[in-house]
């Protein structure tokens, strides 16, 4: 099931602009190794959810996979033949914010062949530019 | 044990956003020396100088130039791809006092319940020890040769802990645990259903009834 909050205090949130690097959740914690995001973007729920059944699908229980963003900020869209106007559109999805350096995902417990192969496979599915970093 | 190696430094007199930025595209970085309750001092290092001396894993270095004496690397800035050191903390110490500095855990052998498909889960990948600077290792160590399922390791096994040094943490605090795998739930269909369930917007249900009242 896609993430999504449980409680909100708006439903719709303005786009806003993405400035700057991420200057927290920008080193691994958790894990050995993770995959950082070389390029600012929204990273919808679904894609999310889409890129941890990629990575657990190929470490199978053998290793441990940490999620580090969660989809806090609410995209609208306004339906397809509808005239301009009217306000703005009602939620379609749910989706993270991501600033150059943000750490998406940590793998633990792998070796570290098995983390790079498993977050290619990864990689291919987000819609921004990553790379992996190990822990320092 | 970490060597204690020599680092070049010089006095820096310009302050600032702007001249430490120009002073990190020469290939330098700016540096601050503090402690002792003595009035710290602004410094420049030479970047690679610098990088070497993290390389070879040193905790402490022997300050020559601009000052004298031993410093401890108390904190290292690094840009957010970390690829580029930005700035250095640098703290006074001497021989004959105690500090406390963060060192990494590493595992010797192989775990049998990790042969047996377990996992093997760090809950501490570091922890901070009270020594004397002569004393700092590079890394400490754990034995897992025993380690079954279920089974955990704790600060209190670390097998190499210097003379003299202790964690400043319990000795009972688990470094790691071997744990059986959960089988993950397969994802189901009900997932576009579900994405189309807006949460619980705060404050909604009072304007709703105070709009009826």
């Amino acid at each position: 099931m896609a993430l999504m909050p449980k409680r909100v205090k708006h439903r719709k949130s303005q786009r806003g602009r993405i400035r700057g690097n991420a200057t927290r959740g920008n080193t691994v914690v958790f894990g050995e190794f993770g995959l950082q995001a070389v390029e600012g973007g929204w990273l919808s729920a679904a894609t999310i959810e889409a890129g941890r059944i990629a990575a657990q699908q190929y470490i199978r229980g053998e290793g441990k996979l940490y999620i580090r963003v969660f989809p806090h900020k609410s995209i609208t869209s306004i339906p397809l033949e509808t005239r301009m106007g009217k306000g703005k559109g009602e939620p379609d999805y749910w989706a993270a914010t991501l600033k150059p350096g943000t750490v998406l995902y940590e793998l633990a417990g792998v070796s570290e062949e098995a983390a790079k192969i498993c977050f290619a496979r990864l990689a291919h599915k987000m819609p921004v530019r990553v790379r992996m970093i190990k822990r320092t | 044990m970490s060597t204690t190696e020599k680092l070049n430094v010089t006095k820096r007199a310009a302050t600032g956003k702007l001249n430490n930025r120009r002073l990190r595209t020469t290939g330098r970085l700016p540096a601050v020396l503090y402690g002792h309750k003595e009035e710290p001092v602004n410094l420049e290092i030479a970047a690679d100088e610098l990088r070497a001396v993290l390389r070879h894993g040193t905790h402490v270095v022997d300050l020559q130039g601009g000052a004298k004496g031993q410093a401890l690397l108390q904190n290292i800035q690094w840009d957010v791809f970390q690829q580029h050191l930005l700035h250095v903390d640098l703290l006074r110490v001497d021989a004959t006092e105690r500090i406390t500095v963060e060192v990494p855990i590493h595992t010797k052998g192989e775990a049998p319940g990790v042969l047996a498909g377990g996992l093997l889960e760090h809950v501490l990948h570091a922890i901070e020890i009270e020594t004397s600077p002569a004393n700092i290792p590079e890394a400490l160590h754990v034995n897992i040769n025993q380690l079954e399922i279920g089974g955990t390791i704790r600060v209190e096994d670390i097998i190499d802990m210097p003379e003299g040094a202790s964690a400043t943490i319990e000795p009972i605090r688990v470094v790691l645990n071997c744990s059986q795998p959960t089988a993950e739930p397969e994802p189901e269909e009900e997932a576009a259903v579900s994405s189309s369930v807006e949460p619980e917007v705060i404050g909604e249900k009072d304007e709703e009834e105070s709009s009826e009242g």
